[in-house]
């Protein structure tokens, strides 16, 4: 008759691998007909397999507050870096601007004292139907000023007749109204698709780069335009000397 | 550092060296877990966490000395066969936490359901019995330190009565575990 006290401690013994082998052995025969042995041995392992689950949650919650950290700790690396490179960039742009700063308002002076609308010389090319009531109305709305008007109503008239006057006029609104970028397109369009008023063109292009800071492309322009004989000629020979100073 | 001199710290050492091997690996890993399996930040940190306390407790237990592969490969090995199990589970609409996963390294899952009523009370009779008892016993059971260890740390005269301690301890949780269980079978009966 075996004592359960012995069982008890003969268990504790196999977990703590203290056991002989022949030891070990004849517990493990015995688990297999022995139901009260067997209790008191799957009682132990579970008791184990508890307190090692603690321990694990013990290091299971060193290592969440370590990834805490380390995220923590990465995103200050993160954010530093960002930091450090607006700082360049910043630098970058303070050096530019302390640099180019005479050019830039030097160039922006010379557009404003140069630019000038392109006078409505065209009103009479456009014919017939609704493009008369839309041309009308384009025109008159670029004479009154109302260059924002003019420009949706040129849109229109360029879309169902490619005119280079309307292509010049229209360039012009969106100039007047701040609209570089568009003015741009609409000049090029102008310059790349017909044979006429390309010097006007090269001229409000010009002034264009003049005024977006492009020195290079600008003196190109202007040189163009000085070199022909047309009514910009002499202000671009101006703005040129004036640029080169 | 060689991959004995790590296994020789850990066994050694308590969670400063956890946290050091958890650093080691830790970039590496992420970063191989989300590309092979698209896990999503939390649950790759969740795999990597699990992964690393299985290793560290196969180093503890002794079972990593002679290693066939690098701790490297065998850490990725763990986390493998987490990351899988876990996308099998998740398409079961079985959401994995990190301490079932824990729970299944420890006890096999497919186990006499009877033996989960002997685990949870275990537990609660762990959280009743109290100090020095209860950092004896995980410091034994868990950790894996021998008694001489325990002894210094825990500041027995020596390793035999640390061991005499530990033999206490758990007569004591034993008796827990008995009373727990007789006032669930009660209460059932009720």
């Amino acid at each position: 008759m075996n004592n359960p006290q012995n069982d008890i401690t003969l268990v504790e013994r196999y977990f703590e691998q203290t056991l002989s082998t022949e030891q070990k052995e004849a517990l493990e025969t015995r688990l297999r007909d022995d139901a009260e042995l067997r209790k008191i041995f799957e009682q132990e392992r579970q008791i184990i397999a508890a307190i090692r689950l603690e321990g694990l949650r013990k290091d299971l919650a060193f290592l969440e507050e370590r990834e805490r950290e380390l995220t923590a700790r990465g995103r200050e690396v993160y954010i530093n870096t960002q930091w450090r490179y607006l700082a360049v960039a910043a630098s970058i742009a303070i050096i530019a601007l302390v640099l180019f700063k005479p050019w830039l308002s030097q160039s922006d002076r010379l557009f404003k004292q140069y630019f000038q609308a392109y006078p409505n010389v065209f009103e009479t090319t456009v014919r017939g139907g609704e493009q008369a009531g839309t041309g009308a109305a384009a025109y008159q709305a670029y004479e009154q000023g109302d260059f924002e008007t003019a420009a949706d109503l040129f849109t229109i008239l360029v879309r169902e007749n490619n005119d280079p006057g309307v292509l010049l006029l229209l360039g012009n609104a969106q100039l007047m109204n701040d609209d570089t970028d568009k003015a741009q397109a609409t000049l090029l369009k102008l310059l790349d698709e017909h044979n006429s008023l390309d010097d006007e063109a090269k001229w409000y292009l010009g002034l264009i780069a003049l005024k977006e800071g492009r020195a290079e492309e600008a003196e190109r322009y202007f040189a163009e335009v000085a070199s022909a004989d047309n009514v910009f000629s002499p202000n671009a020979t101006d703005v040129l000397s004036r640029l080169r100073d | 550092m060689s991959d004995s001199h790590t296994i020789d710290l850990i066994r050694q050492g308590g969670q400063p060296e956890l946290g050091k091997i958890y650093e080691t690996y830790r970039k590496e890993f992420l970063h191989w877990i989300t590309r092979e399996y698209h896990c999503s930040e939390d649950d790759s940190k969740d795999i990597y966490q699990v992964s690393i306390l299985i290793l560290h407790d196969n180093i503890k237990a002794g079972k990593l000395t002679d290693m066939g592969s690098s701790l490297k490969t065998y850490l990725f090995a763990i986390g493998k066969n987490i990351a899988r199990e876990t996308i099998r589970k998740a398409q079961r609409n079985t959401p994995i936490a990190k301490e079932r996963w824990l729970r299944e390294y420890l006890i096999d899952e497919t186990e006499d359901p009877t033996y989960d009523t002997i685990f949870s009370a275990a537990t609660r009779a762990l959280n009743a019995l109290g100090e020095p008892c209860r950092r004896l016993i995980e410091m034994y059971y868990y950790e894996r330190k021998n008694m001489e260890d325990i002894s210094i740390q825990l500041h027995y005269k020596n390793a035999d009565t640390a061991k005499n301690q530990k033999c206490k301890c758990m007569a004591r949780l034993r008796k827990l575990v008995e009373r727990d269980l007789t006032e669930t079978r009660i209460s059932s009966t009720l």
